[in-house]
């Protein structure tokens, strides 16, 4: 229980550090030097202490949606399974929870960004919706294929009773899980967070007219949405539990540190795929998961 | 039982004097409106009583004609069927008084409010109508004071349009109807419910064949694909809360009356389930995706009651298949979420169309493109309005998604089991629900964003103002409801017991394990919305502290650097959508026609997008054409010569007399 509580507040603590080391990899690949590790810490700090400008087209939905999907985040990290697959909250069912969590949260940015009435934040909306309607079927094929093999209906029940004979599947599972995860919060091949073009963004374009405060917690939020989904991949490549709750940890944080290094080294090696072909990878996605699903069943 | 017969009287009565007082259209829709709202009330406390306290009962009919009596009786399923019935009534009938006050000069208010009734007292009658011809004689009722509603307006030829197309779908579907209950009286020898469910031996033989027509004639009325063809075309030409009652309730009662078909013809086949699986997920898939295509906001709901109908079929044909497989789980989690989704349904679409009416008539137009920033100026509308269309996408904590969850707990557990058809059944389940609700999002976003957000595209758009307050309320009263449902489930939950038992048959211990189970799932989730509630507020504290004593200014929208901004630059709803119908144009099939110049500054361009049902374009329409170019042979009969027709007359009674005397 105390372990699951120091890894909600590790979450809640670390997550701004993830950016900052994909940002690192993708310096040391291009021979620069790179911003600092905590940079995300220092522009959060800046955020809070500046005021907002906001849109005359704006209602209040413009600054709720920041504020419900960051509450609906910390809900889900309740159910997630961190280290030991474990999670502070768990029942049969949560696997469904988990996944409706993440749909209100994206309900909230595109009323938000749509709230401004900007094109630019009208195509962001547009594309973060349609890719849920590709990656949704396959996170939930993913995790039938894992409720299957577990005999189990919630996230930790599944997470914390795996073994290696589990090898193929969570393989599979893994690799489909991954580029949910790449899609989900908006990094390469599916969106470039880099990218100076607005005509060409997803995630950052929608947030183009939040300032301030309102700013600060959508960065905070995509850097625990990274968090939590990588929890999951992590937790599905390196299904060990040593059982001492310390190693486990170790297991863990090395295990995000190592898949922030995987994002950077992918972000270094490939350029952004054309929109129209983020469906095709989505539904590879949904095809990896599905094999898994009959490998399981045969 | 009196309750219910009181209830429908006064909702009758009422409708009655309303329409003798057609010249005082303020009187007439008062009377109507208060009749309705008095007998809902009546029949709603006597339904949730019956709920509450688990009781059945049954009426012998006191006149018996020598087709039929007039049998009436209350269980569990009618009371279940009757409260959204009741709750619905009310609420449009408030609403509509308010709704029909422009028409007070161009129209009868008094026959308005007299089909208004009709329609609700013939769907509470057939709810508790215990008799084959009586139940059919108020499922016609039904139909035709429906009809007489969606041409309301019939001065528009695309209205009188929809209502023949209606008219049209209704009978053929009452047709099976007729042939089933037929078929059932000839193995019972009666036409009583009570003889149907006594004689389930006598039936056993017929029951697949009773199973396809009941399928087929319920169908029909309830909307599954392919019979779902009325459905985009009356819903629009209906007056908003006619519309609102008939996909909220009305075509419930073809659910109503599959369920209890279902009961009387007892133990299930698998390929019932399967078949009824199937039209549930081919109609979740095709209504969502049609319904992203829609520039009419009501005909975009229209097609989402297509959506929402499916997954309740989803839901029974899941229930089928477990009672078939033995799979208690299964079947109970299936039940139990497509009788909740019938509820929520209910409500939200409800809420939904009352919405997209006060839109629609404060702003003249239903088309969504010209719409946009209304919020501003109808906020109570929009605000009930985004509850509606958060909860019918099935986003937590509201009631969409309690009712989706179990249908998705129920496949999730029998993900496990080795029967291959349930596996992928449960399978299909899972990922269909997560496609029609991530594209349902989809619609909905758009709706909400492209007519309520932004800025106004058009001056229809920027005359808005808050509809009335009787309007106002109908809204609030359902958008409250939405909620409390979402988040009340661990109470609600427990009063299912009866009503599970009718449908599924299946023992009181499997069905209070099942119970037991969804009660603490729920009383989980609600823990985890209590955490995420009080997050909010902290945050929303935290945020409030942080900018208090900062200047917040306003500045329009950023747009890259181009400074002369126009409404018309936002983003479209087509283009919102257009990622998405692009990529299922292979169902969708929608026409794209452009017309450009050659010129080097082009004067006009244009571009016209259409989608077009594709049942109705390739099936519907050559087969009435067919129909009607065979029918065109026999015209030579008919020459609009009197001579010719007393010819007629003699001849026929001619044939009769000699076929009498030979």
């Amino acid at each position: 229980m105390k372990s699951v509580l120091l890894n909600i507040i590790l979450a809640l603590i670390a997550a701004p550090l993830l950016p900052g080391i994909i940002n690192r990899v993708k310096a040391v690949f291009a021979g620069r030097k790179g911003q600092p590790l905590l940079q995300l810490y220092y522009d959060l700090h800046k955020l809070l202490k500046k005021s907002a400008v906001f849109s005359s087209a704006t209602t209040f939905f413009f600054w709720v949606g920041p504020l419900a999907g960051f509450a609906v985040l910390a809900g889900s990290l309740l159910v997630v399974p961190q280290a030991q697959g474990k999670s502070l909250v768990q029942f049969p069912g949560d696997i469904i929870l988990f996944v409706y969590l993440f749909g209100v949260m994206r309900f909230f940015a595109v009323v938000s960004a749509m709230d401004t009435g900007s094109s630019f934040e009208g195509m962001g909306a547009s594309r973060e919706i349609q890719f849920a309607v590709f990656a949704e079927p396959a996170l939930f094929v993913g995790l039938v294929t894992l409720a299957r093999k577990t005999a189990n209906l919630s996230l930790s029940g599944i997470y914390s009773s795996f073994s290696w004979h589990d090898g193929t599947i969570l393989m599979l599972v893994s690799a489909a899980f991954f580029i949910i995860f790449l899609a989900e919060n908006s990094r390469l091949p599916v969106d470039d967070p880099n990218t100076h073009l607005e005509l060409t963004m997803i995630h950052e374009v929608m947030v183009l007219d939040h300032s301030g405060p309102d700013l600060a917690i959508i960065f905070y939020s995509a850097s625990l949405k990274l968090w939590i989904l990588g929890s999951l991949v992590v937790g599905a490549i390196i299904p060990m539990h040593t059982g001492n709750i310390i190693f486990d940890e170790l297991i863990f944080l090395s295990g995000i540190a190592a898949l922030s290094l995987a994002v950077g080294i992918v972000e270094s090696c490939m350029a952004r795929l054309k929109l129209l072909k983020v469906p095709q990878l989505l539904i590879a996605g949904f095809a990896l998961a599905m094999l898994a699903l009959i490998f399981q069943i045969m | 039982m009196f309750e219910f017969i009181l209830s429908v009287s006064i909702i009758f009565t009422s409708g009655i004097i309303a329409c003798l007082l057609n010249r005082h259209p303020g009187k007439a829709s008062f009377i109507g409106a208060a009749g309705a709202v008095t007998g809902s009330t009546i029949g709603l406390i006597a339904s949730i009583r019956i709920i509450l306290n688990d009781i059945t009962v049954y009426k012998k009919g006191i006149c018996a004609f020598n087709i039929g009596t007039l049998s009436t009786g209350i269980d569990q399923l009618s009371a279940f069927f009757l409260i959204p019935l009741f709750i619905l009534v009310a609420v449009s009938s408030v609403y509509g008084i308010q709704y029909l006050k422009p028409f007070y000069a161009k129209k009868t208010i008094g026959s308005f409010w007299l089909f208004f009734n009709l329609l609700a007292a013939s769907m509470a009658t057939l709810v508790i109508a215990r008799n084959g011809v009586f139940f059919l004689v108020a499922w016609e009722i039904m139909s035709l004071s429906s009809y007489f509603l969606v041409t309301f307006e019939d001065e528009h030829k695309s209205v009188r349009q929809a209502g023949i197309i209606y008219l049209i779908a209704n009978h053929i579907g009452v047709m099976f109807l007729f042939f089933m209950f037929a078929m059932m009286g000839k193995a019972c020898g009666s036409m009583e419910f009570s003889d149907f469910s006594a004689a389930s031996s006598a039936i056993l033989p017929v029951s697949s064949a009773l199973f396809i027509m009941a399928t087929i004639g319920f169908g029909v009325k309830a909307g599954f694909v392919p019979f779902h063809f009325w459905l985009p075309q009356a819903h629009p030409a209906a007056p908003s809360p006619v519309s609102a009652l008939m996909s909220a309730v009305m075509i419930k009662t073809g659910i109503y009356g599959l369920l209890r078909i279902l009961i009387f013809i007892g133990p299930p086949h698998l390929w019932w389930g399967i078949t009824l699986f199937g039209i549930g997920l081919i109609s979740g898939i095709y209504g969502v995706l049609f319904a992203l295509a829609q520039r009419d906001i009501k005909r975009l709901l229209a097609y989402c009651s297509v959506e929402n109908i499916g997954i309740i079929a989803m839901g029974i044909g899941l229930g089928l298949i477990g009672l078939n497989k033995k799979l208690p789980v299964l079947a109970l989690f299936g039940f139990a979420g497509s009788l909740l989704h019938v509820f929520n349904h209910a409500l939200f679409k409800g809420l939904l169309f009352l919405g997209a009416g006060a839109v629609a008539q404060q702003t003249g137009t239903r088309n969504m493109e010209i719409l946009g920033g209304i919020f501003k100026k109808m906020p109570a509308t929009g605000i009930t309005f985004l509850i509606g269309a958060a909860a019918i996408s099935g986003l937590p904590p509201l009631n969409g998604f309690v009712s989706e969850f179990l249908i998705y707990f129920g496949s999730f557990k029998c993900i496990t089991v080795s029967s291959l058809s349930v596996v992928v059944s449960s399978l299909l389940a899972i990922t269909g629900l997560a496609f029609i609700g991530a594209l349902a999002a989809a619609c909905f976003t758009k709706v909400f964003s492209i007519v309520f957000l932004g800025s106004a595209r058009s001056a229809s758009a920027e005359k808005a103002a808050e509809p009335g307050k009787m309007m106002r309320a109908g809204m609030v009263f359902l958008a409250v409801l939405c909620v409390l449902t979402g988040i009340s489930m661990p109470l609600i939950i427990p009063c299912f017991h009866g009503l599970l038992t009718e449908v599924s048959g299946l023992a009181f211990s499997e069905i209070d394990m099942f119970l037991s189970q969804a009660k603490t799932t729920f009383v989980f989730i609600n823990k985890i919305y209590a955490v995420i509630a009080v997050v909010f507020t902290c945050a929303f504290l935290l945020r409030k502290k942080i900018l208090a004593g900062k200047i917040v200014r306003t500045a329009p929208t950023w747009d890259c650097g181009y400074s002369h901004p126009s409404a018309k630059m936002q983003y479209t709803g087509s283009s919102f959508v257009q990622p998405i119908t692009d990529f299922f144009n292979f169902i969708l099939r929608a026409g794209k026609k452009t017309e450009l110049s050659s010129d080097i500054f082009p004067k006009k361009i244009s571009l016209r997008f259409e989608s077009q049902d594709i049942f109705m374009r390739y099936i519907y329409e050559p087969l009435s054409e067919k129909i009607y170019s065979l029918i065109m042979k026999l015209r030579w009969i008919q020459h609009g010569r009197l001579q010719v027709y007393i010819l007629y007359i003699v001849a026929t009674l001619l044939v009769l007399i000699i076929w009498k005397l030979g």
